[in-house]
């Protein structure tokens, strides 16, 4: 029964959705694309046939989700946010944890300013901390790429983030 | 990868949302009761085309066999045309519940590229347009449908827009097992024109349809999220896509 898989697979990945897409839209008003990445799965579920594991194939249709998202984002020019900078507060925020909120956007900055399939095996291997192969079946890709461009991207970040300690 | 344990250290240590302040239970099971809500109304619409796919199903062989008996039974009927086998690439073949293909005749052949490369033309005389094909979609058939737009103006009282929908369907497609077909929206520019202006929408998704092409009388688009079955052949058809395959008159 798709309702009792669906509904199962909700409650043990929602969350995991959740974060993936925050970093991946760079905000945190994402609840909505949650629920479409779970509709899909409904919709495409007799395609699914267990292929992969279920988390990895809901990532792949976030992953989609998340595209589409941005494009629409691009076209209308939403300014995306840094959502972890919406949690900064007050005055009395102590100078360390500005310093660490700072640090946090200039690398998120550099993450997002990635080549697109840097940035995707970025999010899922160094953030969301999947596996090799569980990174290589979200993209479609074979192991080696997914090492080879992993480790290019580090590349590319560490370049971008300069001289900066963070 | 020893030389990026640091940054692979400070990647890791993003913060993770905080879930119980933007992603609260209560907002998990309201997402949850929608998802099961939309199953049950989803299952059932499947099966409820289903029965009435079945139906047709049965109905055509029955025609068939009734014609096949006439053949064998009656004279030859020297007058009677043969359309089985004129399965040209092409031709459009419109499939039984959205036979539309009064328009698509014979000028819309397909093209064999000329240069004997690895691609082919599917060629579109009525609204003016080319769809370039990898040569493995040999065969393909076009199925005609159409998209309805809902007018967001109150005054309208909800009245619809509407347009030809065409699907360039793989030639491995079967119904046992879908692949995925490319759409092509056709707009007038008054329409796209209104699209834009968000005087209607189409379907639920908040995205508008991605434009292919344009002539001086038709906007041609790919409607939002049109793969979002991930059927077969999904990733060859952004591939296809990516090419700018329609180019118009």
């Amino acid at each position: 029964m798709i309702s009792s898989k669906i509904s199962e697979w909700f409650y043990l990945y929602n969350k995991d959705i959740y974060h993936y897409l925050v970093y991946y839209i760079g905000s945190s008003d994402v609840e909505d694309l949650v629920q479409e990445v779970f509709i899909r799965a409904i919709k495409g579920f007799d395609t699914y046939q267990a292929k992969s594991s279920p988390k990895t194939w809901l990532f792949s249709i976030a992953r989609h989700v998340g595209i589409d998202e941005m494009r629409k984002r691009k076209r209308l020019r939403v300014k995306q946010m840094i959502w972890f900078m919406e949690e900064q507060t007050d005055q009395d925020t102590p100078d360390e944890v500005i310093q660490q909120y700072e640090d946090n956007q200039v690398l998120y900055e550099a993450i997002q300013s990635l080549k697109a399939n840097y940035r995707d095996v970025v999010i899922l291997r160094g953030i969301k901390e999947l596996s090799v192969s569980e990174t290589a079946s979200v993209l479609n890709w074979n192991e080696n790429k997914v090492r080879i461009t992993y480790h290019r991207a580090l590349k590319a970040l560490q370049k971008r983030i300069g001289g900066l300690s963070l | 990868m020893k030389e990026f344990k640091e940054l692979e250290r400070k990647i890791r240590s993003l913060p993770e949302p905080d879930f119980d302040k933007s992603f609260p239970k209560t907002t998990q099971d309201t997402i949850h009761e929608n998802l099961l809500q939309f199953a049950r109304s989803y299952e059932k619409k499947k099966k409820r085309s289903g029965a009435i796919r079945r139906m047709i199903s049965v109905g055509l062989a029955s025609v068939a066999a009734i014609a096949l008996f006439a053949i064998l039974v009656f004279p030859k009927n020297e007058d009677r045309p043969s359309g089985l086998d004129s399965d040209k690439q092409g031709q459009q073949i419109g499939e039984p519940p959205s036979i539309n293909h009064d328009d698509q005749t014979p000028p819309n052949q397909n093209e064999p590229d000329d240069k004997a490369s690895d691609s082919i033309v599917y060629k579109n005389n009525e609204y003016g347009f080319t769809f370039t094909l990898p040569k493995s979609w040999e065969g393909y058939q076009i199925v005609s449908d159409s998209w309805e737009g809902i007018s967001t103006n109150e005054q309208q009282n909800g009245s619809m827009e509407k347009g030809p929908l065409l699907f360039i369907r793989h030639p491995e497609w079967t119904e046992e097992k879908p692949r995925q077909d490319i759409p092509i929206m056709v707009f007038t520019l008054n329409q796209w024109s209104s699209l834009e202006k968000e005087e209607f929408h189409i379907g639920a998704a908040p995205i508008n349809p991605t434009v292919l092409g344009q002539n001086n009388q038709y906007v041609f688009a790919l409607p939002a999220r049109y793969n979002f079955a991930f059927l077969e052949g999904y990733e060859e058809v952004e591939t296809i896509l990516q090419n700018n395959p329609l180019q118009t008159k």
